[in-house]
């Protein structure tokens, strides 16, 4: 049998929707046991390749390799277990909105552990706690804030205690301290059961915290990868436009009369 | 703020002095007031922007829109603006804004278009015939496989699809008599065998109409809401999320209300029937003096057991139909909101064509069969 462990790595991974490709030709290694950032501007296509590495999206050329496991050879009862290991956060939340916090938390538990109904939805409160979000545990998505629908994502996600997790922009919407509080948890889950973490996110200040190892995407491509200070120090204009952005065409508002402008250098 | 401009016609230079808030000009009124300057003779007409206290990028649209007209109209145009804040902004928003393309006109010829669609229409029917193969697996296998734990979900099913519907096939199945048994009594009393209107209801009602009337309204019931779900399940990624977590979003949700349906949908027209027939006896009774313990002797004489049972197997055959489509159209969902309006429109559409196909097949079978 083929222990899915390990690395995951890209070989000439391309991913699209139709059959335009928005990202070709990116090779990975996101190493396992540690916290992967995936960084990007908006629309390069972070939530495409995560679709693509969750086989949501069929790869439009290349390969994924789970440890040594190619997703070329799965099967249905491989794929059954490499789901098994994974845990999901999305980046729009997708609770399942006909149940409470407490029951999309559980469901994984109930679906995938075969464990008895009570102690799944005990070992989901506590997971629930961990993100802080014990007191809700019986509020239906649709009466809880976008900030607690992401929490409650991540304590499903982290239901199964995978040992391949996947996020996608867990901090949106949360205030600097349930940030900070929930890149603490990353980095013990990280620490404590040795979980591969892949995380899209724009939040620099958690990319300092959390991150072991960087993935920049820019240009329908990789642009440059490896440890976060290697990434910072390449040089690569793609990253130093990521991490100090040009202000210059910023529309200010003026504090005199309110109004947008715009400084551009005078003509005369 | 109200917008004024007044023309000064004698200087040397035109003056046209704009006050107020120029975004608050009435509809109109630039081309208007293009009209007011006259000329063109040679000399400039000079915009004033002094009496503007606030000029935003809809302010700048305006201007860029009045002197394009007096342009159009031949005259030569100048700017008159003091406020730096000013100069700033029509610099900031005199600009060319960069257009996003559009997709051109398609340039398709016929047959291109046809052979796309082919293609799709091919596509289709294979995504169709797997989800039907899928479903009916699931949905036979589930109870041996999980031990009953999608047996809340198929109970909760039964209950919202059964009896939901319940009165509403009740009522339609009773009007249906009904007027079956008004019109073919008019026809049959000139031949003075009022009597045979229990055989004609009994057997146009078991073997045809029930089936095929509740099928309708069940589709429309629920059909639509479980394409309405899956579709949103689908455009929210609770789809994804379940295919992630490893768990079949067929064996999940559709599974469920197919096994639900294929109980509800015979019971419904067992519903039907007899209170089709009932409607039949009312007008047997009150309009042609027929006994009601004569009517229902003729029905049992008129109808037997077989036409009924097969009634029930159509409704079997329907229950697939109207999940599978429904299904269908579900996960084939996109585009937000306005995607699930029109694939729950489309379930319910293609579910009552797909339905009546389906039931003149199962006819020409029945009848052809000795
Ligand atoms: N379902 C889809 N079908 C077709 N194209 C899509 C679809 N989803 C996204 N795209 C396109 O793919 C590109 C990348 O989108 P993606 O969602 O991966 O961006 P992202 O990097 O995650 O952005 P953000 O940071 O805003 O979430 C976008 O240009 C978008 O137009
Ligand atoms: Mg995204």
């Amino acid at each position: 049998m083929i222990e899915i462990e390990g690395n995951i790595r890209t070989v000439g991974l391309a991913c699209g929707y139709g059959d335009e490709p928005i990202l070709s030709d990116v090779d990975l290694v996101l190493p396992s046991g540690k916290v992967s950032c995936i960084l990007g501007k908006s629309g390069c296509g972070k939530s495409t390749l995560l679709r693509t590495l969750l086989l949501l999206e069929r790869p439009l050329a290349g390969d994924i390799r789970f440890g040594d496991l190619s997703v070329k050879e799965l099967d249905a009862d491989l794929l059954d277990q490499l789901r098994r290991r994974t845990g999901v956060l999305f980046q729009g939340s997708a609770l399942f909105n006909s149940m409470t916090l407490l029951e999309n938390a559980a469901f994984p538990l109930i679906e995938r552990s075969g464990l008895p109904r009570s102690l799944a939805r005990e070992l989901a409160l506590l997971k629930l706690d961990l993100v802080g979000l014990s007191r809700f545990a019986h509020f239906l998505p649709a009466a809880v804030s976008g900030g607690m629908r992401k929490r409650c994502g991540i304590a499903r996600a982290l239901a199964l205690d995978p040992p391949y997790l996947f996020l996608d922009e867990p901090s949106a919407g949360l205030d600097p301290f349930t940030s900070a509080e929930i890149d603490g948890l990353l980095n013990e889950i990280c620490d404590a059961l040795a979980t591969t973490i892949v995380v899209v996110t724009h939040e620099l200040r958690s990319v300092e915290r959390i991150a072991d190892h960087l993935v920049m995407l820019a240009d329908r491509g990789v642009a440059a990868q490896g440890p976060p200070d290697e990434v910072r120090g390449s040089g690569n204009p793609a990253v130093s436009a990521y991490f100090s952005p040009q202000r210059a065409a910023t529309p200010l508002i003026d504090p005199h009369d309110g109004l947008a402008s715009f400084l551009l250098p005078d003509e005369n | 703020m109200k917008f004024v401009a007044r023309v000064n016609p004698r200087d040397a230079d035109i003056v046209v002095l704009l006050e107020g808030g120029l975004e608050h000009a009435a509809p109109g009124a630039l081309g208007q007031l293009v009209d007011m300057v006259p000329g063109p003779d040679g000399r400039t007409v000079i915009i004033d922007l002094e009496g503007v206290a606030r000029l935003g990028a809809l302010g700048v649209a305006m201007l860029t829109t009045l002197v394009g007209g007096l342009q159009d109209a031949g005259h030569e145009v100048r700017l008159r603006v003091k406020s730096d804040v000013h100069k700033r902004v029509i610099r900031a928003f005199g600009r060319d804004v960069p257009q996003p393309e559009l997709p051109g006109p398609e340039a398709h010829i016929l047959i291109e278009r046809l052979g796309e669609r082919t293609i799709q229409m091919h596509d289709a029917i294979v995504r169709f015939v797997l989800l039907t193969q899928a479903t009916l697996a699931s949905a036979i296998t589930q109870p041996f496989r999980l031990r009953h734990r999608r047996s809340g979900l198929t109970q909760r099913s039964v209950v919202a699809m059964g009896v939901g519907a319940t009165p509403l096939v009740a009522l339609i199945a009773f009007l249906i008599g009904f007027i079956l048994a008004l019109q073919s009594g008019d026809l049959l009393k000139t031949y003075g065998q009022t009597i045979l209107i229990a055989d004609l209801v009994g057997l146009a009602v078991t073997k045809e109409i029930a089936p095929l009337l509740t099928a309708i309204l069940v589709a429309g019931r629920s059909g639509s809401s479980l394409t309405a779900e899956i579709g949103t399940m689908k455009v929210s990624e609770e789809v994804d999320a379940l295919t992630v977590m490893g768990v079949d979003p067929i064996d999940y949700l559709v599974a469920p209300r197919l096994r639900a349906l294929l109980l509800v949908l015979p019971m419904l027209t067992i519903v039907a029937d007899v209170v089709a027939v009932a409607g039949g006896i009312t007008v047997g009774w009150m309009v042609y003096d027929i006994q009601p313990e004569a009517y229902i002797e003729q029905t049992t004489l008129a109808v037997e057991l077989g036409d009924v049972l097969g009634g029930l197997l159509k409704a079997c055959c329907f229950s697939i139909v109207i999940v599978t489509v429904a299904a269908y159209q579900g996960f084939a969902t996109a585009g937000g909101a306005t995607g699930v309006g029109k694939h729950t429109t489309r379930s319910v559409v293609q579910a009552i064509i797909w339905i009546i196909i389906v039931d003149g097949i199962f006819t020409a079978l029945l009848t052809a069969l000795p």
